[in-house]
């Protein structure tokens, strides 16, 4: 089998009648982090949704890890750990709670040295770990999501708009972790509108429009990815 | 191997859950309350049967000091009959306020006797009784549809369905546990008052499963109607909250009462007052006919006093109860015409049972509880060979024409209730 | 326009693009009529059937041949108990309690065979009335029409924008009050249709009554709108409105008047007739037994009367000494019977004034005793029933035991029973009975059931008032 993690083939998916994506093909590596661009209503969360097996393509196939997800869901989400758009956690219980209950879900039972050492990597302040959410800021929140993907321990990781809202600082702190990921080998793919975020973090950024992958900017031997020319592409894609 | 994990998570879930827990609570103290109202019930109950036993043997022993004839002493002498509750009765007190619980009665007609019911307070009894059978069938539905109405509706609304699922791996794993621990919470939040409730009143383990399965069964229904609802795709959770209650609506007072309307006018037979009605003129119009006629009748089903001596012009007692008999006989066929427009009515419930779930559990109850139509009807049963276990007693001093004497009279024995329906003394 | 009719008008247009709202007013309208149709046809059904069993009674009473008077004592009359008008409105107690009442001297029997228990464990679910409809199912529609009346404004962002147009929010409230007050209007209806083509012989004011439920009902519907909107303007969610609306129905209108009989029942016990019957048996026995001239009760009577009358012995007086007795004894008897009566409909009237000391908890209690109060169906009507059956009872048999004092000598009712010819001579005319006046129950007049609603209707008033401090309140709310 190749070293691919994720595999988009001509993927074509019908969302309340009407066609989101329209023959989506790409392939990510493993410790790829791919970045997917798009407007509102391009595609990007249904491509996130087909990943996970709770959307069925019409046409072509998701792999993850070689396994088809609209085949084997099961099998696939064992593999992924997904971080919603708006950090979508239980706001009556503490990060604590949080973080054992959703792991009791994957039937996962965490030692508590384990959920300490994540939530310091997110850095969430020690003294708010036992309070509920409902008294967290939005960043606050979405560093006890991030925490919960890297207590999975999957070789995959799905983002939704994972800088959506977040201060700079918090911003900065997430790429971080992504990047601390990626060099240990994790897949991450993640959908965003954020162009600058997406240029400074990925390997690969491709562009969605109208249901399909219109370009794909790979980054140069240094890491970088030449920006005007994925903005200049973005924003045509955007007025037209 | 990490299911205790995951059922102690989700009970620590539940736990946490105040809304659900509240509910849950609440569904408790109603069945609580229920029970501990129906244990005083059967309690004053069994109060009012002790008095009435004490007072009706002081009363008929005094009458019996009075006597200077038989037929005189049979008409003062009332004999106490009661039905019992059963160990399950608190639960389920159906009809039994409208139904003839205590009665005394005597050796005359007996059509005339056993129509007589409790004077209960209308406008109290037009609410209806708070008793577990309401609570399981009104209220123990609701509980359900307020526990699981936005189970999946509200993580849906609040963006965390996906996470959910993905990190379950399916929907099975993740709703399966939930659903469990939640109904388990409200079956326990409604048997568990009723459990203490039949212990206290020394049922049987057999009654308590019986009891125990129906309530389930009603509860296994309401739940998975509620999740049919509920986990439509794209119903948010006011829809389905306002479309489960409104099915409660149909099933628990629409359809009733629309059964209501269509017996009461497809089962129109007898009335029990023209039942009432025709015993009264037998008896009364036995007065203006010639004595030979009413013997004649009497005798006819009462072959072995056919010898007793002729009667003349005057009054004689054995006369008396001999049209009394009569009269009960005239009335025996619309008498049974009366309980079987009851069954047959009784008959078209049960199928409306099958339409109401609400209907289905009342039924069952109290027919675990014997407080149902049948268990009445026995109860007249028992009664009626009662009156004619009394009125045969007095037969052989009045068709001998036995002289007066105390001791004579002192020889009829006449038992009691309870042994001559067979019921336990407690 | 003012604003407060501007806003309604635009929640009606929202309610006519909605499915939902359709839904709900088609189903209240349908339910209504219905109601009002199946409760006409089983009232006039029900009052048929006891017309004619009353005339059946009265027929066989008065073709009662020549007999002894004392035995028409004994033989008896059947009343029935005919049905309020309004009964199709509110049928209030009419199933629950017995339809005919056996009169006979002695004794006061009690009305027995309930339609409720010839009916079976569904007489229990309630009835299909207007009452009904009114009552219990037209709140719940209107909580389903309008929970969301605030919220959705608030969850779509549209409230700021009508606040930041200038929408004082107290209009607002009132103008959604205003829309859904139009929907319960609809439930309303059949009631007043009901009251305007009424037509007919209205001597006892029960179109009066008739009106005076309407408003009731719309006092009560009144409350229900007031509630709704201020829960929708409190809460924050259409989810958290409409659960909590929802389970304000149940509390109130499920449970509160089973909890307020409950109580009532326990707090004042009744005794069970068997023992009421055995005490009555006790009390009596002090009276004597009229039969027997010679009982030691009526010494008393014999030497007066003799002394009246200036002769030796009870043979010499110019009519018969039995009937006396009879007479006399029908009324000591009747005395403590009534006793006995009075205290049970008192006791009675105190359980349902603790019962209705509940509606300080729930509308829905108020509105049950209002309603069955005006229509006519309530205890007090039945009270009056047995305080006009006894009547009708006690002069019944006085009648007959005059009879039997003027129309035969003493002698003669004595030798009664010693040959079929001496039982002849103490029987009296047929026409006695045949000219009967036959029981007719004269409704109570609006008066009385105005009198006896005053209560409920005040505490309506209060639960008004209530609900509409309640919006006001919520307004505040709103605002901040």
């Amino acid at each position: 089998m190749s070293n691919c993690a994720l595999k988009a083939s001509e993927l074509e998916v019908i969302r309340g009648g009407k066609a989101v994506l329209t023959g989506m093909s790409f392939e990510i590596k493993q410790g790829e982090v791919f970045a997917l661009l798009g407007g509102n209503g391009a595609g990007k969360s249904t491509t996130l949704l087909t990943f996970m097996g709770l959307l069925k393509p019409t046409r072509g196939v998701a792999e993850v890890m070689g396994q088809s997800a609209a085949e084997q869901p099961d099998a696939v989400r064992s593999q992924i750990a997904y971080l919603p758009e708006s950090a979508a956690l239980y706001d009556h219980l503490t990060a604590w709670e949080n973080l054992t209950y959703f792991l009791s879900l994957s039937q996962c039972r965490p030692e508590p040295k384990a959920l300490s050492d994540a939530l310091d990597a997110v850095s969430l302040p020690v003294e708010s770990r036992g309070k509920p959410l409902k008294s967290y800021s939005k960043g606050m929140r979405q560093k006890v999501a991030i925490a919960l993907a890297l207590l999975r321990e999957t070789p995959v990781l799905l983002l939704d708009e994972p800088t959506s809202g977040l201060d700079p600082s918090a911003v900065e702190d997430f790429h971080d972790i992504i990047e601390r990921l990626a060099s240990n080998g994790v897949t991450i793919l993640m959908v965003t509108h954020d162009l600058y975020g997406a240029c400074q973090v990925a390997n690969r950024v491709g562009i969605l429009r109208a249901g399909q992958l219109v370009d794909v900017f790979e980054a140069d031997a240094d890491g970088n990815i030449e920006i005007n020319t994925v903005r200049d592409l973005f924003l045509q894609q955007q007025v037209a | 191997m990490n299911l205790n994990f995951r059922i102690q998570q989700e009970f620590f879930f539940l736990l946490k859950s105040k809304a659900v827990l509240g509910v849950m609570t609440l569904l408790l103290i109603m069945s609580g309350v229920s029970v501990v109202l129906g244990l005083n019930y059967v309690a004053a109950e069994r109060q009012e049967i002790v008095e009435l036993i004490q007072l009706d043997t002081e009363e008929r022993a005094h009458k019996r000091t009075l006597a200077y004839d038989y037929g005189g002493a049979a008409y003062d002498a009332f004999h106490a009959a009661w039905n019992p509750p059963s160990d399950l009765t608190f639960a389920a007190i159906g009809q039994r306020d409208l139904n003839p619980t205590l009665m005394r009665i005597r050796a005359l007609a007996i059509e005339g006797q056993i129509y007589e019911t409790d004077s209960i307070n209308p406008e109290l009894a037009l609410a209806g009784r708070f008793d577990f059978a309401f609570v399981a069938a009104y209220l123990l539905p609701l509980v359900i549809v307020f526990v699981f109405y936005d189970l999946l509706a509200a993580e849906r609304e609040s963006g965390r369905l996906n996470l959910l699922t993905v990190t379950a791996q399916n929907a099975r794993s993740l709703w399966s546990i939930r659903i469990l621990l939640r109904f388990i919470g409200v079956l326990i939040a409604v048997l568990l008052p009723l459990w203490i409730g039949m212990s206290v009143e020394g049922a049987s383990v057999g009654l308590m499963l019986s009891a125990t399965l129906a309530i389930t069964l009603e509860a296994v229904f309401w739940t998975a109607l509620v999740l049919v609802i509920a986990t439509r795709p794209n119903f948010r959770s006011e829809t389905i909250a306002a479309i489960s209650v409104g099915t409660w609506i149909v099933l628990t007072l629409a359809i009733p009462i629309a059964g209501k309307v269509y017996i009461e006018s497809s089962v129109t037979g007898i009335k029990g007052s023209e039942v009432a009605l025709v015993q009264r003129e037998s008896v009364n119009d036995a007065w203006d006919l010639p004595k030979s006629v009413t013997m004649d009748a009497f005798y006819a089903s009462h072959p072995e006093w056919a010898n007793s001596a002729p009667l003349h012009e005057e009054w004689h007692w054995k006369w008396y109860y001999a049209f009394h008999q009569v009269g009960d006989e005239m009335a025996a066929g619309l008498a049974q015409e009366y309980r079987a427009t009851m069954l047959a009515r009784d008959e078209l419930t049960a199928r409306f049972s099958l339409l109401s779930p609400a209907v289905a559990i009342q039924r069952r109850l109290e027919a675990l509880a014997q407080t149902n139509l049948s268990a009445s009807l026995a109860f007249e049963d028992q009664v009626r060979d009662y009156h004619e276990e009394i009125r045969r007693a007095y037969y052989p001093v009045l068709f001998e024409e036995v002289p007066f004497s105390k001791e004579r009279l002192a020889q009829i024995a006449i038992p009691d209730f309870s042994e001559s329906a067979g019921l336990d003394s407690e | 326009m003012s604003a407060i009719t501007l806003i309604a008008a635009d929640e009606l247009r929202y309610w006519r693009r909605s499915k939902v709202a359709w839904t709900v007013l088609l189903t209240l309208l349908l339910v209504s009529v219905c109601a009002a149709l199946v409760s006409n046809s089983e009232i006039s059904r029900r009052v048929n059937e006891r017309v004619a069993q009353q005339a059946e009674a009265d027929a066989i009473f008065q073709a009662q041949p020549d007999r002894h008077p004392h035995r028409m004592v004994h033989y008896g009359h059947y009343v029935y108990r005919t049905a309020s008008p309004l009964a199709v409105i509110d049928s209030g107690i009419d199933s629950m309690v017995g339809t005919s009442i056996f009169l006979e001297g002695h004794r006061q029997n009690s009305a027995t065979f309930a339609a409720a228990r010839e009916t079976g464990l569904l007489a229990r679910f309630g009835s299909f009335s207007p009452a009904f409809t009114l009552q219990v199912l037209a709140p719940l529609l209107l909580i389903i029409c309008g929970f969301a009346s605030v919220t959705r404004e608030k969850e779509s962002k549209t409230l700021y924008q009508l606040i930041g147009q200038g929408v004082s929010s107290s209009n607002l409230l009132f103008g959604k009050s205003l829309a859904l007050g139009l929907v319960a209007l609809i439930a309303l209806l059949p009631l007043i249709l009901l009251g305007f083509t009424s037509t007919g012989n209205d001597s006892f004011g029960f179109r009066q009554s008739l009106f005076g439920m309407a408003f009731g009902y719309l006092i009560y519907l009144s409350i229900w709108v007031l509630l709704i909107v201020s829960f929708s303007a409190l809460l924050r969610t259409s989810a958290q409105s409409l659960s909590v609306l929802l389970g304000l129905w149940i509390i109130t209108v499920v449970l509160m008047p089973r909890i307020a009989s409950e109580y009532a029942s326990v707090s004042v016990p009744s005794p069970t007739h068997v023992e009421t019957d055995l005490r009555i048996a006790e009390t009596m026995r002090a009276g004597g037994d009229s039969h027997d001239i010679e009982d030691n009760a009526f010494v008393g009577l014999r030497s007066l009367t003799l002394a009246e009358y200036n002769v030796e012995s009870i043979e010499d007086l110019p009519f018969n000494y039995r009937g006396l007795v009879a007479l006399r004894g029908e009324e000591a008897d009747t005395e403590v019977l009534n006793q006995f009566a009075e205290e049970r409909m008192a006791q009675e009237l105190q359980q349902k004034t603790i019962a209705d000391s509940f509606a300080m908890l729930s509308p829905v209690v108020a509105m049950r005793s209002f309603s069955m109060a005006l229509a006519g169906t309530a205890l007090p009507d039945h009270h009056h029933f047995l305080r006009a059956a006894e009547d009708y009872r006690y002069n019944m048999v006085q009648t007959f035991n005059r009879l039997q004092m003027s129309e035969m000598t003493l002698a003669e009712d004595l030798a009664r029973n010693d040959s079929d010819d001496s039982g002849r001579r103490t029987r009296v005319d047929a026409s006695n009975w045949a000219g009967m006046p036959v029981f007719e129950l004269r409704p109570r007049d609006h008066a009385q059931r105005r009198q006896a609603a005053s209560q409920p209707g005040f505490t309506m008033g209060f639960w008004l008032i209530a609900a509409f401090c309640l919006l006001l309140l919520s307004t505040r709310w709103l605002r901040t």
